[in-house]
């Protein structure tokens, strides 16, 4: 199968890769994050468990996308998914947020009872699982796993390149190569070592991700309500963060091809890959709600119906209809050609509109469990969310600054439909 | 290397291109030869336990559904359990036929001619047990959704009709589906065989005028793509649905909103294991080493090491939910599952799809042709008995102690459950004789690029 490619030559590859971009969005991004501390400040002292709640939600959506981008990473490479290799790196770069994320989350742990009624009230079937104590050696541990794997498998995905590289850079950036690529043993067998470290680690990742995170689920979200639960909502929420990573994923896709001229390496066939994933799992959140939905609704038992009721059939109904519209509807029929798959501004648009629809779904789920009356989004919510935005944007850019976008490195055993970037694995001589 | 001897090289590559499709159409065609001893043996053994248990439904049809073992409350025992086995088996065709299609996993190549055959007979086999369950099965015409002489419609809100809607859908599309790849092979077949022989005339009725040109590949290739994508939801949707007739009741240990993804999942696993029990005795018997190689049967491994994972979260969550919900009912149901009179059951499923498949960590049970039968045979044991539990363990545990009660098979039902087996090996191995098993158009495609011409040429000359 041909596709036409034009070969790349690895010395240009190499010399594009260290230049370095150039950061004009820096004072955007401090900017927004600064707004958000500010207001979340403000927020605690005039309405903390509002303030609290759109900190949980905003942290909730960006942790999630930085552990949704390891998957993404992982579950290709135990598939041996030879599509992602142009957009691993972009996948890769949204655990650089994981370190910050692990800081918001010890920050959230002085909150809880602002947030969750049962830190103050915990119904008494349940208190041996809902107490602050637990909860807090819980996340400690599930998350902490989750991002300690997921980082481990980034550096070994890292390492072969940065030692490539590491002759081509200076400064600052020369010492952080160096030390992450100490003992090297030289291209082959760290291509070799990269690769058995990354099989081996994979399953891992996406095991303890599954398990992780559906506690993680069930305790920051699920939990909201105490008196509910549903033996989907882990799974439902861990695909959702694999779904926005995806949007995300894509939404970088098209600014790194245009504004660092990789439109070579990540054309339009890598962006119809992405955006079927996009379209694929769209339809799978939609599959997984609807399971849910379906059941609860049919069994008519109050326990599981109050849940759904407080939120399609109060003041919340416009937000559950953005929901729906914005991680189903829309997206899914915007994508259904081919189109808009290979399009970079339509993709943008349709996975932007998607993650809006996932920002909202945060909302629908902790907003009715701190105020049921009205919905719960004004200025503080705002600010909070631009300023955990910010923060996950200045940690993605410094990833970009640190690191090249692409992975040459693709370590994976050459495929015929994707020639072009086993050519580059090839370890170029003088 | 100068231009003239690359032109040699690719001419000589293409000419040993050329034998190899030639051995390709060869091999796979071989299957289709007169049948020997141990085919007529296999099909002597399935029709006589076929026999017994058409025997055994004459035999309720006459006196009544009372010789099932069901004892209020259990109504639903060992058909349903049949019922959503085999609806589960037909889930790997559709699965490695469609999804693996769309996510270009070419490992499906070597298997998924098996797995949409048994996908195809396993629902004609599930499809069997709504008609078996019926206490007057010459009404079996009230199943179908039209309306009486009321002008009353049957009531939309029954999950037992969206079943119906569910199973014939999966039925039509999946032997469409089927039916669609098989065109250009059994042209292939036409093409071998005696002119003007039954077999011949049979193969040019059913490869539709097939000849191989660019614009009936384009054809085909196009219409392949779509019905992949069509149903790539079905193999989500149709067992959702069959999850769906236990969980929305409100019975304890079925009303669970994950229930619609873990059948799926289950089905999947379940099915997988059965393309492994068919196509390890499949390869030897036919020799077709060469095809199916350790690297679908690795692949095929950890689809099943997957799909077990999935199952084994599932049983997990359950447990978790049912103490986290705070209801008594659920958490006897869950306590009742690991240490009641049904616990028997239960342990079989647990260890048969959660601890056996474990050993699919390492790679050399993976890649061995006798532990990987062994496992897929444990796995097939545990999926029946997951359903078995299932159905029967909630529904006699139901609300009322008072109502409870132990159901054990009778042996009418032991006997049909045997033969059902039976009538879906007896299709099976009438479909070894009568089409190719494995898809040659596509086993070719996975060979470096084709050069038509030059096999046409060599074709011609011989």
């Amino acid at each position: 199968m041909s596709h036409g490619q034009k070969f790349i030559n690895v010395q240009d590859l190499l010399d594009r890769m260290v230049e370095r971009p150039g950061g004009r969005l820096y004072p955007l991004a401090v900017g927004l994050t600064v707004v958000g501390v500010v207001g979340f400040i403000v927020g605690v002292m005039s309405d903390p468990s509002r303030a609290w709640a759109a900190l949980v939600w905003n942290w909730a959506l960006w942790s999630g996308v930085s552990t949704g981008g390891a998957i993404l990473v992982a579950a290709s490479t135990i598939a041996s998914g030879h599509w992602i290799r142009s957009l691993r790196r972009l996948a890769e770069s949204l655990t650089a947020f994981m370190p910050v994320s692990y800081v918001i989350m010890i920050v959230l742990f002085f909150g809880l009872g602002h947030v969750y009624s049962w830190v103050e009230h915990p119904p008494e079937a349940k208190a041996a699982y809902l107490n602050p104590g637990f909860f807090v050696l819980r996340q400690v541990v599930a998350v902490g796993a989750v991002y300690a794997l997921s980082l481990l498998l980034v550096y070994w995905s890292l390492r072969p390149d940065l030692g490539r590289l590491k002759e081509r850079v200076g400064g600052w950036r020369r010492g952080l190569y160096d030390r992450l690529t100490r003992n090297w043993q030289g291209l082959d067998i760290e291509l070799e070592r990269s690769i058995y470290k990354r099989e081996r680690l994979a399953p891992a990742v996406v095991l303890v991700w599954a398990a992780g995170w559906t506690v993680w689920a069930w305790d920051w979200l699920m939990s909201i309500d105490p008196h509910w639960f549903s033996t989907l909502f882990g799974a439902w929420i861990f695909m959702t963060y694999f779904l926005a990573a995806i949007g995300v994923t894509a939404v970088l896709a098209t600014f790194v091809r245009r504004y660092r001229s990789f439109v070579d390496i990540i054309d339009r066939r890598s962006l119809h890959d992405i955006g079927k994933m996009l379209f694929a799992f769209t339809i799978f959140w939609t599959y997984l709600f609807f399971a849910q939905y379906l059941v609860i609704w049919y069994g008519r038992l109050p326990e599981e119906t109050h849940f759904i009721e407080q939120r399609l059939w109060t003041v919340y109904q416009p937000i559950a209809i953005i929901v729906l519209a914005g991680v189903f509807l829309i997206p899914f029929i915007g994508l259904l050609g081919v189109k808009p798959k290979r399009t970079p501004a339509l993709l943008r648009t349709f996975a932007t509109i998607s993650l809006i629809g996932i920002w909202f779904f945060h909302l629908l789920i902790i907003g009715p469990g701190v105020l049921p009356d009205a919905v719960a989004l004004g200025p503080i919510e705002l600010a909070v969310a631009v300023g955990v935005l910010g923060a996950f944007m200045l940690t993605t850019m410094t990833f970009f600054r640190a690191i090249p976008s692409i992975a040459i490195a693709a370590g994976l055993p050459p495929d015929p439909e994707t020639e072009k970037l086993a050519e580059l694995t090839e370890p170029h001589h003088h | 290397m100068s231009e003239s001897t690359s032109t040699v090289n690719r001419r000589a590559s293409g000419l040993a291109q050329a034998t190899v499709f030639r051995r390709v159409n060869d091999d796979v065609l071989a299957t289709l030869q007169r049948p020997g001893v141990g085919w007529a043996a296999l099909m002597a053994v399935v029709l006589t336990v076929l026999g017994v248990a058409i025997a055994a439904w004459v035999y309720q049809i006459k006196t009544g559904l009372g010789v099932a073992g069901y004892v209020p409350p259990v109504m639903w025992g060992v058909y349903i359990t049949d019922f959503v086995f085999w609806v589960g088996i037909a889930h790997s065709g559709t699965l490695i036929s469609a999804i693996l299609f769309l996510f270009r996993a070419q490992f499906r190549t070597a298997v998924y001619r098996v797995s949409e055959t048994m996908t195809v007979f396993a629902v004609m086999t599930a499809g069997l047990f709504p008609l078996i369950h019926l206490g007057r099965v010459w009404y079996f015409y009230y199943l179908i959704p039209y309306p009486n002489e009321r002008l009353l419609w049957p009531n939309f809100r029954s999950p037992l009709l969206w079943d119906f809607f569910a199973i014939s859908t999966y039925f039509t599309i999946s032997s469409l589906f089927l039916y669609l790849g098989l065109i250009p092979d059994i042209a292939a077949a036409r093409d071998r065989a005696e002119p003007r022989s039954f077999r011949h005339r049979l193969y040019s009725l059913l490869s539709l005028g097939w000849q191989g040109t660019d614009s009936q590949w384009r054809h085909y290739n196009r219409a392949y793509l779509f019905m992949a994508g069509l149903a790539t939801p079905l193999v989500l949707s149709v067992h959702s649905v069959v999850s769906w007739d236990f969980a929305m009741a409100i019975v304890p240990g079925w009303h669970s909103t994950i229930f619609a993804p873990y059948f799926v999942a289950g089905a999947i696993f379940s099915g997988v294991a059965m393309v492994i029990t068919l196509v390890v005795p499949l390869r030897k018997a036919f020799h077709l080493e060469d095809y199916i190689e350790e690297y679908h049967l690795n692949n095929l491994a950890k689809l099943l090491l997957l799909t077990s994972l999935i199952v084994f979260y599932a049983y997990l969550v359950e447990f978790f939910i049912a103490w986290y919900s705070g209801s008594e009912f659920e958490k006897a149901i869950f306590w009742d599952r690991l240490t009641g009179k049904y616990a028997w059951a239960c342990w079989i499923m647990y260890i048969c799809n959660c601890f056996i498949p474990m050993s699919l960590w390492s790679k050399r049970i993976r890649t061995s042709w006798f532990w990987m039968f062994v496992v897929s045979i444990f796995v097939n044991i545990g999926m029946w008995f997951e359903r078995f539990s299932i159905i029967i363990q909630s529904l006699a545990r139901e609300f009322m102690p008072y109502q409870w009660d132990y159901y054990s098979a009778s042996w009418v039902e032991w006997s049909i459950t045997a033969g059902s087996f039976a009538w879906f090996f007896m299709w099976f191995l009438l479909f070894v004789k009568f089409l190719p098993s494995m898809a040659i158009a596509e086993l070719k495609e996975l060979l470096p690029p084709k050069l038509r011409h030059q096999q046409e040429e060599l074709e011609r000359a011989s």
